[in-house]
């Protein structure tokens, strides 16, 4: 392909060349078309007609009828579920994020040593994370936790008292939140190989100079992982907000609403109380506030994270 | 060459979806075939496939599965496609299939379903449209009338005879000398429960008071109304509702209650291990639950839901269990209603079911299996004396669930102690008619 000598046949010849290029782009669609129908399907479909449905008024036995901004409104100035369950929410992810990425980190480093048959322990680390918001690790956690359960059991053998660890309103929301910080493994795992990723010339500097390990921790390693810090402060706060299966098997929501999550909101209009409309109200208010987090963490995060490349700054 | 190597992976690519997605029609065919292959097969002895939904424990799948097997062998060309579950989440499901347009041709209603599904709702079959194909006469013409027809349409046939009941261990009535033919009033409850507990402060009278249980049956004793009345306006005052809200207080100050920090936990008695153990006196709880309770505690008998003397009402729940209902859009009207007649009046059919769904609903079958103790003599005491002092039929926006929940939601603020009973009461009120003008 002469693309130097302009000749006769240079329409041609482009035009063969953007066949070929259309060519090559429906393939690639054609690649990606299961994924894509999926998608289109089972995310882009739902998202907007979720969407639609916010603005009516649905109970699933009657046909939608349109109400405008009616639900909004309702949500804003006629329930005090809402702003009940506002405020659990942000407890919880308050609670949960940096207890989980805590653990996660701390685990990580006592793993990142190269021992014989530390990728044993790594694994089995990691496997709480997969069983996800299964409700059957749910279940398991309110017969550990419930008056009559191991966890008070054990304490008796130390002879203190049986403490109401999912009865009381106070400790409920807590102990809720302990089952996700257990699943951490996924955030291990990924400060695992952010750890791998520290330049080892860095740590033998440090050494030489004479650093001591708190040191070495907090000026060098922690610096060179903010990277990954940040990716999954953003992403175990996504999950966070999206609380539901824990609150839902474990209380109910309850004592008093003290687990009163979110999620659980939205699943009693939605699936309780058949109020669709309503429900997608609320989900889309979720959407923004989490956004809004979102964006916050990353605008922010110019302040406090470092990237080896130089890249990445918003 | 790249030419053609370019239209063999598209071809691999287009069988590889092809194969994805008739592996996903393969599915929905499964779930479709019943109504299209029988449309296929339309009149004369066509096969029939009728699916059929209900919910329960192991008891009741297994009697139902052998009634049904017992009817596909006496009825070829019908076949019944069994879907059971558990209680927990049904509703949601149902509601979705009805939603979808997938929801099962019979399906028991729990009572307060009623008025979304089919009065509202108008999702199941009018059943007096059937008459030929159901044997109505079987059944008590005024129990039906009451409790199973709204706006004049037969909504469903009731699939036994329930009513609710105070369920008691004996053993702990022996072990606090409670006399066994104790006639309870809200009164009695409390001096002898707080006397039970000081005795023994492991033990309770009772596990929890909810509001389908305890608050609505207690408001509606002292006021004769109805929860929400016809008219959408709250059929008690303040006054009332402080009333039931302090007593409640009391009952879990003085101990007569289990402290609902361990009860909340469990919304089912069965699994409260308090009640597993024996610590706790009696439970409130309808006929059809005695013989899944008696697995548990062998020694269970049954009296009287407490009752004041000056009460103007007795709100002693009594509700046909589950009235079988046809889904409107079945594909075979006549076959399901032959089928659920079958099931519900036919001798062998009782004799198979005994008390997985209470009593049964047609006295003939209901004698038969008492004669022959085929059915637990506690269940039919328990529905005996629930009929002995029926409560009005609960209508139907008093069951609307926003309500409920909201009572809850209060009963548990003052069980926690976090407003009090006056405070609460105000609140409740206020809220319930915020919420009653938005229901339509």
């Amino acid at each position: 392909m002469n693309k130097l000598r302009l000749t006769a046949s240079q329409p041609a010849v482009l035009k063969q060349r953007s066949l070929l290029k259309r060519s090559h782009g429906l393939l690639g669609l054609l690649y990606i078309s299961p994924w894509l129908i999926g998608f289109l399907i089972l995310t882009l479909y739902p998202f907007v007609s979720s969407f639609i449905y916010s603005f009516t008024d649905y109970s699933m036995i009657r046909p939608p009828s349109f109400v405008g901004l009616q639900n909004y409104v309702d949500i804003f100035t006629n329930d005090p579920d809402f702003y009940k369950s506002l405020k659990v929410t942000f407890y919880y992810v308050l609670m949960a994020v940096p207890l989980k990425l805590i653990f996660a980190l701390l685990v990580a480093l006592v793993l990142s040593v190269q021992l014989k048959g530390i990728n044993i322990f790594r694994t089995v680390y990691y496997l709480p994370s997969i069983l996800g918001g299964s409700v059957a690790v749910s279940v398991l956690w309110r017969f550990l936790f419930m008056r009559e359960g191991l966890v008070n059991k054990l304490l008796s053998y130390v002879s203190v008292a049986p403490i109401d660890w999912l009865g009381s309103p106070k400790l409920a929301l807590f102990t809720i939140t302990l089952l996700p910080v257990w699943e951490f493994g996924s955030s291990m795992v990924l400060f695992l190989a952010g750890l791998k990723q520290v330049p080892k010339e860095l740590y033998e500097a440090a050494r030489v100079d004479g650093s001591s390990r708190a040191r070495t921790f907090f000026n060098i390693t922690l610096p060179m992982l903010t990277p990954v810090i940040l990716f999954n402060l953003i992403m175990q706060t996504i999950h966070a907000f999206q609380q539901f299966t824990a609150a839902f098997v474990i209380t109910g929501g309850g004592p008093v609403k003290s687990t009163y999550v979110y999620g659980m909101l939205l699943y009693d209009n939605a699936f309780h109380f058949f109020k669709m409309g309503y429900a997608s109200a609320l989900s889309w208010i979720l959407f923004v506030i989490i956004m809004a987090f979102t964006f916050l963490l990353l605008k922010t995060s110019n302040r406090w994270t470092h990237y080896e490349d130089g890249e990445g700054q918003l | 060459m790249n030419k053609v190597r370019t239209w063999m992976s598209a071809l691999c690519i287009l069988t590889l979806l092809a194969v994805l997605f008739s592996g996903c029609s393969s599915n929905e065919g499964g779930n479709a075939s019943a109504p299209s292959g029988g449309a296929a097969s339309g009149a004369g002895d066509a096969k029939v496939t009728l699916r059929f939904s209900w919910w329960g424990s192991e008891d009741r799948h297994k009697a139902l599965l052998e009634a049904i097997q017992l009817y596909m062998s006496e009825h070829p060309n019908v076949t019944i496609e069994a879907e059971y579950g558990g209680f927990d989440g049904y509703y949601q499901k149902l509601v979705t299939q009805f939603a979808g347009g997938t929801a099962p041709d019979l399906t028991p209603l729990s009572v307060d379903w009623i008025d979304d599904i089919a009065v509202k709702g108008d999702l199941v079959l009018d059943l007096y449209s059937q008459q030929t194909n159901i044997q109505l006469d079987a059944f008590n013409k005024e129990f039906l009338e009451k409790y199973a027809v709204y706006n004049k349409k037969l909504v469903g046939l009731p699939m036994g005879v329930n009513g609710m009941v105070a369920i008691y261990n004996q053993d702990f009535y022996k072990k606090f000398n409670i006399p066994e033919n104790t006639t309870w009033d809200w009164n009695a409850m409390y001096e002898i429960g707080k006397r039970v507990h000081q005795q023994d402060p492991n033990a309770y009278l009772l596990a929890s008071l909810d509001f389908r249980g305890f608050l609505q049956p207690y408001v509606r004793q002292k006021t004769g109304k109805q929860w929400i009345q016809d008219d959408k306006t709250i059929g008690f005052d303040e006054a009332v509702l402080t009333d039931a809200l302090t007593y409640y207080k009391k009952m879990l100050d003085e101990g007569v209650i289990q402290p609902i920090s361990e009860s909340s936990l469990y919304p089912d008695i069965s699994q409260n291990i308090a009640w597993q153990k024996g610590n706790i006196g009696l439970v409130f709880g309808l006929a059809s639950t005695i013989t899944k309770l008696k697995a548990q505690i062998p020694g269970l008998d049954v009296t009287m839901y407490p009752v004041p003397a000056d009460a103007k009402e007795s709100a002693v729940l009594v509700n046909p269990s589950n009235p079988l209902a046809i889904n409107k859009a079945t594909k075979y009207p006549g076959e399901a209603a032959k089928f659920a007649s079958w099931l519900l009046t036919s001798p062998e059919s009782a004799m198979i079911l005994r008390d997985v769904y209470s009593v049964p609903p047609v006295e003939k079958n209901a004698q038969a299996l008492a004669d022959s103790k085929k059915i637990d003599a506690t269940v039919t005491k328990a529905v005996e004396i629930a009929l002995k002092r029926p409560g009005n039929p609960i209508n139907g926006i008093s069951s609307n669930q926003e309500l409920a929940k909201l009572a809850e939601d209060i009963l548990q603020q003052v069980g926690f102690g976090q407003q009090t009973p006056a405070k609460a009461a105000q609140e409740m009120i206020k809220r319930m008619n915020e919420k009653l003008k938005t229901i339509k």
